[in-house]
């Protein structure tokens, strides 16, 4: 079958080498690709798996003297030097991160921009009628707005880069850590590329220009008679004083809100760029309360129930060195370590270990962790282990629901649950298949469970990746093994799990590697959890850092873009709140006003940033709950940030207006009015 | 019921200083109507200011009633402003996003009070807007809005009128008007106005001329 794969790749042009390499346990079919490119991983699997279904290979085969399993293993190495963005190495998912917030903050960032340019020539107006009076064509004016433009890309470019640069390295450590949770991805350098670099700066330059193109077009409709005026006219539009409502002589009105809310409808435009940039920094404020929150809680629930830092699996033909080296590794550390195995034959996918079995003389296939352990037991037997303290009995004997130890982790069709109580009911029986997976449906037999045991006779713990212990009689397992008997292999090999808590789990594992390499004969499996734990917290701190970052990003443009359009239309209200003063209302009451309509407008942004937030958040949960039991949690920190960036714009709103109204008497606001 | 007693502004250009009042002193009694004339940069815009209480003064005094109201806080004056005092401006200063009817009933509405029934469309009546109660600002010529802003001015019922220039923007037809209403309000309600004016012939239709020429005070007649 492979030699036909072989041939059948070799005069496909994707690959540009195909090599078959036969030992006495295997055949190997090595591949390289000719053209390798982003999605070469992808391209590799589609090829396979129509392979795999074409010669129907996805199944195992039982042979005379010989099994047959296919897998494929890509070499991800080569694949990622290739700038691969294959799904399962991560990568492609942070870059498509990357690039949805790239692509947020340019559009905030642009919409701010334009939004300042706007306000800037509606406060030139008059400047810029005057120059059409005397002479400046529009062109000449539209000139002058682009250049303007122009030089903020001279300034604002190349400060963009080092600031860029700064940033990078400030946040390198952090960017390692992202990528340590990927399989096979070195840390980080900085490359300044030319190409890059042209890229950035045309992209930039039309970015600015974009956001200036309405400002040239609003100098184009100006006429010289604008320059004549004395005061400004401030303009209402219809569909606006359709919307306000009338106040009249014979209502008590609240004077502050009423003005407010007239005023908040017609800057609402005005405001509309930083109102969109607070909404999506709201929504990433929930987004990281939403990730912080139950990525902690999975890495918590995947690591933090084993009871222990360090587990080392040995496997070997030779038990008296197995357990000289076994011994050795549990010297190496003053800490509790013990053997949860020593066993002849090695358990796989769930055979039973009743004499009946080990008399049998089964072969181990593949080393794989059991779904089911089986341990056969007569009525005596289990009555001594048995743990009733987790158990309800009933009087025949049979149990109504399995208590899985509270600290373990076990899952139940693909999803994984912490302390759950599992019932059983007669109808719901447990099903086993005989052939333990590859048999069809018809060949299962239904058992019902007896008991359960928090520690096996045979073993002091049951192991992490079990999902299930069930106790069975022994008449179950003679009938399950009935149909091993056709089995036949070769001898087993010894097995020994050592686990436990370490103080250092670095150093022991070090050490360990250290004895087994030394040992020889073992093949060995060396978990260091701590450094598991430490390497995920680290990925998830290094996202959490980047996706504070981007948020802190886009803040900075919503309070900058916020404090200019704030400021710009604070000069342009001067007159206005001037008249406001002549008539009457005192400071705190036009400070009223003020704050209300900063309240309305910013109002608006909290309730639909939150509304956008908590849609997210649940997003993000439902996400997760997929694949693991979680309790629901409300938002409260997402929440309170989202509250925080509010509260600062409207503070440094209302600080900004202050600034530019103090100091002036009413009548020089009126005077103002005609510079 | 409304004195200055040797009320000062001064400006610094450089190292120079420009006196646009220099020791003014003025009463006015109740039921006046008092126009205050000169020519550019005489002062009396300023003078209209500080009495009004929008400009501070470098020195001296402005009582109106018993209350010197630069002794007031920004507060105070500006609630003194509204119960006592009417301010009509030559660019008319009407809040932009209020119709005619809300921009007169403003200043009664800050004091959490109502108007009494058909007052406002007496008024109306009175100034000819009846027909543009409803409009924005920009939406009148410049004789409605100053009669907007003579309504505003009077509805309070105030101790003190005051119009700075309130025919400055207004054509010949507008500004007869505008005198008129002023006049009428002075001798049908005996409403007490200091009007500003570089206009001598609307400077004649007050029963008082004072005159200001550098800061100062150089004429007063009554008629």
């Amino acid at each position: 079958m492979l030699r036909q794969m072989a041939e059948d790749f070799s005069e496909d042009a994707f690959f540009s080498e195909v090599h078959i390499e036969e030992t006495e346990e295997k055949v190997e079919l090595n591949l390289t690709v000719a053209l390798p490119g982003i999605n070469t991983s992808r391209r590799m699997e589609r090829k396979f798996d129509n392979y795999k279904t074409e010669y129907r290979l996805e199944h195992m085969q039982e042979g005379a003297d010989a099994y047959i399993m296919i897998s494929s293993d890509p070499n991800y190495e080569l694949l990622v030097s290739y700038g691969d963005l294959h799904k399962d190495n991560g990568m492609y998912a942070y870059l498509m991160i990357f690039f949805f917030v790239f692509g947020v903050i340019t559009v905030a960032s642009v919409l701010v921009l334009g939004a300042v340019f706007e306000v800037s020539t509606f406060q030139r107006e008059r400047d810029f009628a005057l120059l059409l009076s005397v002479g400046t064509d529009k062109r000449q004016m539209k000139g002058m707005v682009l250049l303007e433009s122009a030089l903020y890309v001279v300034f604002a470019l190349p400060a963009g880069c080092f600031l860029g640069i700064l940033l990078f390295v400030a946040s390198k450590e952090q960017i390692d850590n992202l990528l340590s949770s990927l399989e096979r991805f070195p840390p980080v350098t900085l490359v300044i590329s030319v190409p890059y670099l042209v890229i950035l700066v045309m992209w930039g330059s039309v970015l600015i220009v974009g956001a200036a193109w309405k400002s040239m077009k609003k100098v184009e409709r100006l006429r010289p008679i604008q320059a004549m005026r004395q005061s400004r006219d401030i303009y209402v539009p219809e569909r606006k004083r359709v919307r306000q409502k009338e106040m009249h002589a014979d209502e008590k009105i609240r004077v502050v809100h009423w003005l407010a809310k007239k005023n908040q409808i017609r800057f609402q435009k005005r405001y509309r760029p930083i109102i969109g940039t607070m909404i999506v920094t709201i929504v990433l404020c929930y987004m990281l309360n939403g990730f912080q929150k139950y990525t902690t809680e999975v890495v918590d629930m995947m690591y933090g129930g084993n009871g222990y830092n360090v587990s080392i699996e040995l496997y070997s033909d030779n038990l008296e060195g197995l357990e000289s080296l076994a011994g050795k590794i549990k010297g190496l550390s003053d800490s509790e370590l013990y053997a949860i195995r020593e066993i002849e034959l090695v358990l796989s996918e769930p055979y039973p270990l009743s004499e009946t079995g080990a008399e049998l003389d089964i072969r181990r296939n593949f080393v794989q962790i059991p779904t089911v352990v089986l341990i056969s037991a007569d009525g005596s037997e289990y009555e001594d282990v048995f743990d009733s303290a987790r158990t309800e009995v009933a009087e025949t004997g049979e149990i109504e629901g399995i208590y899985i130890d509270t600290d373990r982790v076990w899952m139940l069709d693909g999803v994984a649950y912490k302390d759950k109580l599992f019932a059983l009911s007669d109808e719901d029986a447990c099903w086993v298949y005989r052939n333990y997976g590859f048999g069809s449906a018809e060949e299962k037999i239904k058992i019902s469970v007896v008991g359960c045991l928090s520690e096996f006779p045979l073993y002091t713990e049951i192991e992490e990746p079990t999902r299930m212990a069930m106790l069975v009689t022994r008449e179950t397992i003679v009938e399950l093994e009935r149909e091993q008997a056709s089995v036949h292999g070769k001898e087993g090999q010894y097995y020994v799990s050592i686990r436990g808590n370490v103080e250092d789990a670095d150093e022991f594992a070090k050490e360990a590697k250290r004895l087994i390499d030394r040992q020889g004969e073992v093949w060995a499996e060396v978990n260091n959890y701590a450094e598991m734990i430490r390497k995920e917290n680290a990925s998830i701190s290094g996202f959490r850092f980047l996706m504070t970052g981007f948020a802190l990003m886009i803040a900075f443009v919503c309070v900058c873009g916020n404090f200019i359009v704030s400021w710009t239309v604070g000069r342009t209200r001067k007159k206005e709140f001037a008249i406001l003063a002549s008539v009457g209302l005192t400071p705190e009451e036009i400070r009223g006003v003020r704050l209300q309509e900063l309240l309305m407008q910013f109002g608006k942004a909290l309730m639909l940033g939150t509304l956008l937030g908590i849609l997210t958040y649940q997003c993000i949960y439902y996400m997760y709950s997929q694949e693991y039991r979680l309790d629901w949690c409300a938002p409260w920190e997402g929440a309170g940030m989202s509250l925080l960036v509010v509260a600062i714009s409207i503070f440094l709103a209302e600080l900004t207006l202050q600034a530019v109204l103090k100091n002036n008497t009413i009548a020089e606001a009126f005077r103002e009015d005609g510079m | 019921m409304l004195q200055v007693k040797n009320l000062s502004k001064i400006y610094r250009v450089g190292n120079e200083k420009i006196y646009a009042l220099d020791k003014v002193n003025l009463t006015v009694n109740k039921g006046e109507f008092v126009a205050v004339m000169g020519s550019s940069g005489s002062g009396k815009s300023t003078l209209l200011h500080m009495i009004a209480g929008v400009d501070t003064p470098d020195a001296g005094e402005v009582v109106i009633g018993d209350v010197d109201i630069h002794r007031l806080s920004a507060s105070e004056q500006a609630i003194f402003r509204r119960r006592n005092i009417g301010v009509i401006y030559q660019s008319y200063n009407l809040v932009p996003t209020l119709t005619v009817e809300e921009n007169m009933i403003l200043p009664l509405a800050l004091e959490g009070k109502k108007a009494a029934d058909g007052e406002v469309e007496r008024l109306l009546e009175f100034l000819n807007l009846t027909q543009f109660r409803k409009l924005l600002p920009n939406q009148l010529s410049g004789g409605q809005q100053q009669r907007t802003a003579i309504g505003r001015a009077m509805l309070t019922k105030p101790r003190l009128l005051l119009a700075d220039e309130p025919t400055g923007n207004l054509d010949i037809q507008n500004t007869k008007e505008v005198v008129k209403l002023l006049k009428q309000a002075n001798e049908m309600y005996g409403q007490t106005i200091l009007m500003v004016t570089h206009d001598l012939a609307v400077g004649k239709e007050a029963k008082r001329q004072i005159v200001m020429k550098d800061g100062c005070i150089v004429g007063d007649t009554v008629k």
